[in-house]
């Protein structure tokens, strides 16, 4: 007798074996009925499904053996696992393979056989499909090749889920249902609940056979209530479902805001969902617009009230300044031009904070035309020419390209110059000049304003864009800033689709450059007209 | 055109003085005042003027109702009115000049340029 040699993948088929969990297993039908069939399509006494362990053979089923295992060195399976093919032994007593086979020289006696292996996924052969006759016999190429087809039949059933399998699945979810704070469920799409996770009774507080009981839409608010049906009925039809935000009764009567991720399996109506409780969530934003909205009315209000009383103060100082009301003493004119100074000053300051709070809450009133930029530089370096002269500063403009347009906010855009303007104004050392210059860089076009003033110091640069940001706050007050303008700046640039950065360098001055997209000809051919 | 009569009409009392001044003082115009809408409405179809600077924000009846009276009624019909107001939004702006105003001018205003700030806004006379 010739016992059959290990196969090169010995290790890798025996771990292939024990991941099925199928050895030492009870009987199961699923694997009885094809040897059932097999013994009596072939008409043999013994028809087995193997599996071919370490040291033995184990039969998952059997027909016409009472044995459950034999030695795997006696076994003829043992050489069927080493080739793809079909093991056909006609007569074993004239085989010197088995001749002297305990199994063939006593019971159960074997002179026929015919084996096919079985395969895993992998393909490990770990057993076979094997028909034992106590007669020797011949196997025809059809009859090789329905053992075949049943061999694969085996290999279906063996490396479909077990039910061990199943069940182990099926607790793991059930575990999720139980555990998951949002609520799970699997729903018919007509709105009926099939499956609920507990979070679905911590949440709205009824018992799971209450709610197997209701329906969805019996759930959800009267108002939600066709925008839920309408959703359903879009998974029914197997479309994909977008989130869904509804209300549902909770059993104390209160309302919950579900937000619901979904998608259904349309063969099935099946849907499988998960709702979150975003009342609370809900009730923050609610609280957060209602404050927005507050501060936002509160700013408004309060600017415009001193507004009021400002423009009696600084109305009145303006005349006695302009000498209305006659020449004043030397003393009152200085002590009256710095009270009017400051009235000014505070109505920037005013202006300023509206600004930026329209601009925060998204109410800054926006008109982008397509404009050429090089006049409203012209105008910007003309209306700062007191300003300039004030400081001793000369303010030289250079267009490198001119006529280029962009779509801009008229006004907005000469905010934004007459800010960095004065800044840099204020920043130069007498006798020095400030260059205003309009270039193209790339597709973009870039507004510079460079001063050949002190520099920005580098713990400065990371705050510059800050509200009320001030690098040294005595030199702020020196200069008269509100520390709002640059933060304005930025902001409306960026709402005309650009950039605001700045290079400086301490001792050699700073250059503030605003970059936009330039305005495309090609694009259109008629000044258009656009307010967001 | 050629102004010599405004009629400035505001709710605070301060800003009638202020502007008072500036209008005739710097301005070099006679001044009528008025304190509400109302009153606007009386006084300039007895005293007829030449312009009227009128209040956008009044209690009682607002500058754009006013604007809507003093169009109602002959005398003022045609009377070019500029709206003098704290919230000067573009949209507001906008909506002033479609009511028939011919300039909107923002609170708070500089009395020594106020006058000439109006002439910019008046038809070349």
């Amino acid at each position: 007798m010739i016992p059959p040699p290990l196969p090169a993948d010995e290790p890798r088929r025996l771990q292939a074996l024990h991941r099925l969990d199928l050895l030492d297993t009870p009987p199961e039908e699923r694997f009885d009925r094809i040897v059932r069939m097999a013994s009596r399509m072939f008409g043999v006494p013994i028809a087995l499904v193997t599996l071919v362990d370490r040291s033995r053979q184990w039969f998952k089923a059997k027909v016409g053996l009472a044995a459950s295992a034999t030695s795997r060195d006696d076994s003829f399976c043992g050489h069927v696992i080493l080739t793809p093919d079909t093991l056909v032994v006609p007569d074993a007593l004239e085989d010197p393979r088995f001749s002297d086979n305990p199994l063939v020289t006593g019971d159960p006696l074997i002179r026929f056989y015919a084996g096919h292996p079985l395969h895993t996924p992998d393909g490990s052969r770990v057993g076979t499909l094997c028909l034992i006759d106590r007669q020797s016999r011949d196997f025809t190429e059809e009859e090789r090749q329905l053992l075949a087809d049943m061999a694969r039949w085996v290999e279906l059933e063996l490396n479909a889920l077990t039910l061990q399998e199943a069940r182990t699945a099926l607790t793991q979810q059930e575990r999720f249902f139980e555990l998951s704070v949002d609520m799970l469920c699997i729903a018919g799409v007509d709105g009926t609940f099939r499956q609920l996770g507990q979070a679905w009774c911590r949440t709205l507080g009824y018992s799971e056979e209450a709610l197997r009981t209701t329906s969805l839409l019996e759930l959800v608010h009267p108002e939600d209530r066709a925008a839920t049906r309408a959703w359903l009925e879009q998974g029914a039809r197997g479309e994909s479902l977008p989130h869904l935000e509804h209300r549902c009764r909770g059993r104390d009567g209160s309302w919950h805001w579900l937000q619901w991720n979904a998608a259904v399996n349309p063969e099935e109506g099946i849907l499988y969902g998960v709702a979150r409780d975003i009342t609370e969530h809900k009730r923050l934003e609610a609280e957060r617009r209602e404050v927005e909205r507050m501060k936002s009315e509160f700013v408004s209000t309060v600017s415009h009230e001193l507004r009021t009383p400002l423009t009696s103060i600084r109305g009145s100082l303006g005349l006695l300044s302009g000498g209305v009301a006659g020449p004043l003493p030397t003393l009152a004119e200085e002590m009256i031009g710095i009270a009017h100074k400051n009235s000014e000053r505070l109505i920037r300051l005013i202006n300023d904070i509206l600004d930026l709070e329209k601009m925060e809450s998204g109410q800054l009133d926006f008109q982008l035309e397509q404009l050429e930029l090089g006049p409203l530089l012209a105008a910007a370096v003309e209306a700062h020419q007191g300003y300039a002269q004030q400081y001793g500063v000369t303010v030289e403009t250079v267009v490198e390209a001119p006529e280029a347009r962009a779509l801009v906010d008229g006004d907005r855009f000469l905010q934004v110059l007459a800010n960095l303007l004065s800044n840099a104004l204020k920043f130069s050392p007498p006798g020095e000049r400030v260059t205003l210059r309009l270039e193209r860089v790339d597709t973009r076009l870039r507004v510079s304003v460079q001063d050949r003033g002190p520099g920005i110091p580098e713990a400065f640069h990371s705050r510059l864009f800050q509200k009320f940001a001030q690098a040294d706050g005595s030199d702020s007050r020196r200069k008269g800033g509100t520390g709002l303008g640059l933060s304005i700046s930025r902001g409306l640039v960026e709402r005309m689709g650009g950039s605001l950065d700045f290079v400086t360098a301490e001792n050699a001055g700073t250059t503030f450059r605003v970059e936009l997209p330039e305005w495309c000809p090609v694009s259109s051919h008629k000044p258009t007209k656009e307010t967001p | 055109m050629t102004i010599r009569k405004v009629l400035l009409v505001d709710d605070e009392d301060d800003i009638r003085t202020i502007g008072q001044l500036s209008l005739s003082r710097v301005g070099g115009w006679q001044t009528v005042l008025a304190a509400s809408g109302a009153e606007a409405v009386s006084k300039a179809a007895a005293e007829g003027p030449d312009l009227i600077l009128l209040d956008v924000m009044m209690p009682g009846m607002d500058g754009p109702t006013t604007l809507g009276k003093l169009r109602a009624q002959e005398a003022t019909a045609k009377t070019p009115v500029i709206f003098m107001t704290a919230k000067i939004q573009k949209q507001e702006v906008a909506r002033y000049l479609e009511l028939g105003a011919v300039g909107v001018i923002g609170k708070p205003f500089d009395p020594m340029t106020l006058p000439a700030e109006i002439k910019r806004l008046l038809p070349p006379a």
